[in-house]
């Protein structure tokens, strides 16, 4: 009742936001499974932190924040290392509203995915917070539920995430098991297949995320590494693994899918999807950066304007012949 | 230009009013490429002072009898002219500072502050007021930079001037690295700008709310 | 005033003016090329005499670093491949092979030290370099430079290994600047080039 009163809400209620904070939930209990406590207090905290960062730009004309910020925020923080410093982790998340969300005009202007975009300046400007250390994931049954964090001695952050391994082609990559469980070293919310995966099949379901993006994405991804295992390509682990590593299915189901960065029009959106692909298999396999999704789903964001501004005028150039003609 | 301004107008109006980099949007290439470490900026902005100092006093001084055409080969000419003495001077009497600045002052040249000056004051004022509108034009590009780079170097290798400073160069500091790299100018360079726009804009209102 | 239409008096105008600031820069340039030279040859001696095992001090004076550099180094022969000659009393202790390769930004340009045994690395140091600073550009800083004295160069196609931070080492490794992955990869690419000629050179001379 009392809201009424006020000139404006503090929130804008978004019911595709809602669903998609929903679906990160799965993510969010495994990275508290494997990981301990510290994954959700990491998630609070980025959350808080985006909130504020947005309510001071939109305060000044009167606006609600926008629920999105919190999608935001809970996939920024999911794609951390469980042991990234707390400083690291909020410059981050406002960085990613204040320069992919805010300077362009705040919610459903911006043209890079604010969670992206945040982990790839961290990513450049911390690189030994992000790259070098990682915690192990609890063993046992009850994980790493009565944890706060993993790492209780400095010696049990381990060199590196299976993605790196393989890059390094040092070990054989971790059993399929052990990727699709997410028992593994890795970035939190990101690691375990079977989450994603039930996350991804509520967006599937719901509608929240675009179908298109996703099937293509993935198909035409693991029909690339499928196509460059069977050639023997150094560094490409095969189809299955691929897919599951990395957190790759995460970013197909929660990140390509954006709604405010990914095209709009549908043939756009299939060629956005196996621009990602390309780009993710090319940079995973032939650079020395291990984030190739993130670089790619950033670098296919670019091309989103263009592709649904030539498929929009290609459609009115086409309706009025068509009309002429019937 | 028209009428005489004086000499007051024009200093404010080179370092505030109309500063080349944060309301004229120019020279920002260099303004991106030389501001990781504070030294290396120090030197760039001398050299681009002393460039748009002399080739804005010299341009002035050949105004009346450069021909119309060849007007802008021979403002070119000059400041190349300048460019290239700097140059060579570095080159000859600091070469770590000649190695560390690589092509950048050599790109001066094509700083469009310089060419900016020359074309929009020096070919229509006497010399001793070209010098001097040269002169402040080309700090009030030091003093943008200056801070960018100030920025840089603090966040990103945690000195100043190559001097560590207190807590930035402990462990207690994560250095960002981004910094450090050119995306680093980009952002530092923006935030200032809007800093710098806002407080314009503020102050200009202020000023017009009390004329009214 | 007259004489500024005429149709030839900005060419004269011109060619007077260009022949006058060339004049000066000219002058100039002749002034300070003797020095320029210097200074580039003073850069490049500094760096050998840094790759080899001698006591150079920090703050060697040019022509200090000169007369050091006529008593020690020799100039290549063919027995040493390219490779400058440490000697001292006559006899041969060390090797200084120059390097030269892409790095990041612009060309790096270096100097390797390897020990009379063809095997132990005595240093490495950069006389040109334009990596970003605080990354790439701490090559060229002594942590990791000294990570190179004492590594022997190891019997295969990379002969010195430039791993990741997160890589253990061996005798024949050593660690990448961290961060500055790119540099690291690029120096160790035409480092590892050069060394392997080298050594085939070497091993097919004498």
């Amino acid at each position: 009742m009392n809201k009424q009163n006020k000139p404006t809400k503090l929130l804008m209620k978004q019911p595709l936001m809602r669903r998609v904070i929903i679906a990160t939930v799965p993510c969010i209990i495994a990275s508290i499974y494997f990981f301990g406590w510290r994954s959700l207090v990491m998630v609070i905290v980025s959350c808080a932190a985006a909130f504020i960062t947005e309510y001071l730009f939109v305060r000044k004309h009167n606006e609600p924040v926008s629920e999105a910020v919190f999608v935001s925020a809970i996939i920024y923080a999911l794609i951390m290392p469980p042991t990234v410093g707390w400083h690291v982790l909020i410059i981050g998340i406002i960085f990613a509203i204040v320069f992919a969300k805010m300077v362009f005009g705040g919610f459903g202007r911006n043209v890079f995915n604010p969670a992206m975009s945040g982990r790839a300046f961290v990513y450049i400007c911390f690189p030994v917070a992000l790259t070098a250390t990682w915690a192990p994931a609890a063993q046992g049954l009850f994980g790493a539920l009565g944890m706060w964090t993993t790492v209780i001695s400095p010696d049990a952050i381990t060199a590196a995430t299976p993605m790196a391994l393989v890059k390094a082609g040092q070990t054989v990559p971790p059993a399929l098991l052990d990727l699709l469980i997410g028992r593994i070293p890795g970035t939190m919310g990101v690691t375990s297949g079977i989450a994603i995966l039930i996350s991804g099949i509520y967006l599937f379901i719901t509608k929240t995320a675009n179908r298109w993006i996703i099937i293509t994405l993935i198909g035409v991804y693991a029909l690339l590494n499928g196509l460059f295992s069977v050639f023997n390509v150094a560094g490409v682990p095969g189809a299955l693994p691929a897919l599951l590593g990395g957190g790759f299915l995460f970013g197909a189901f929660f990140m390509a899918t954006d709604p405010i960065s990914a095209p709009k029009t549908r043939p756009a959106q299939i060629i956005f999807a196996v621009i990602i692909a390309i780009c993710t298999l090319i940079i995973r396999t032939f650079s020395v950066f291990n984030g190739g999704l993130m670089f790619s789903i950033l670098l296919a964001n670019m091309f989103a304007p263009i592709l649904d501004f030539y498929f929009k005028q290609r459609k009115k150039k086409e309706q009025p012949q068509n009309k002429e003609t019937t | 230009m028209l009428g005489k301004k004086k000499t007051k107008d024009v200093v404010l109006d080179a370092l505030w009013g109309d500063n080349p980099v944060f309301r004229q949007v120019l020279g920002i290439c260099s303004a991106l490429a030389v501001t990781n470490l504070v030294i290396n900026t120090v030197v760039m902005s001398v050299a681009v002072i002393f460039t748009t100092a002399l080739s804005s006093f010299t341009v002035s001084l050949l105004r009346k009898y450069t021909p119309r055409v060849v007007r802008m080969m021979i403002e070119t000419l000059i400041i190349a002219f300048y460019v290239i003495l700097f140059d060579q001077a570095l080159k000859a009497y600091w070469p770590d500072m000649s190695r560390s600045l690589g092509p950048y002052v050599g790109l001066i040249i094509t700083n469009c502050i310089i060419m900016g000056r020359a074309e929009a004051f020096a070919n229509a004022n006497p010399p001793a007021i070209s010098f001097v509108d040269g002169f402040f034009s080309g700090a009030g590009y030091a003093i943008v930079l200056l801070a960018v780079s100030v920025v840089r170097e603090l966040l990103g290798m945690g000195s100043i001037l190559g001097i560590p400073m207190p807590y930035f160069s402990t462990g207690l500091w994560d250095r960002w690295i981004i910094m450090v790299m050119p995306p680093g100018a980009f952002f530092t360079l923006a935030i200032i700008v809007w800093i710098l726009r806002s407080v314009k804009l503020a102050h200009e209102a202020k000023i017009q709310g009390a004329k009214k | 005033m007259a004489i500024k239409e005429k149709a030839w008096y900005p060419i004269v105008f011109m060619f007077i003016a260009t022949l006058f600031f060339s004049a000066i820069l000219i002058a100039f340039g002749s002034f300070t090329r003797q020095r320029v030279q210097d200074n580039e040859r003073i850069a490049f001696e500094r760096a050998v005499l840094e790759a080899l095992p001698i006591d150079l001090p920090l703050k060697a004076s040019p022509p200090a670093i000169h007369t050091m550099y006529l008593e020690y180094i020799k100039d290549s022969t063919d027995a040493s491949a390219g490779a400058l000659r440490y000697m001292k009393n006559d006899s041969l202790i060390a090797y200084a092979l120059p390097l030269e390769g892409p790095g990041f930004w612009a060309q790096i340009r270096g100097v390797i030290g390897i020990a009379a045994d063809k095997k132990t690395i005595t240093g490495i140091s950069f006389y040109e370099q334009n990596e970003t600073p605080g990354l790439g550009g701490e090559i060229v800083k002594q942590d990791f430079r000294n990570q190179f004295i004492g590594k022997l160069l190891a019997d295969k196609d990379i002969p010195l290994e430039i791993r990741m931070q997160s890589v253990l080492l061996d005798e024949s490794s050593v660690h990448a600047v961290t961060g500055a992955t790119q540099t690291s990869t690029r120096l160790g690419r035409f480092m590892n080039d050069q060394l392997m000629q080298w050594l085939h050179a070497m091993k097919e001379t004498n």
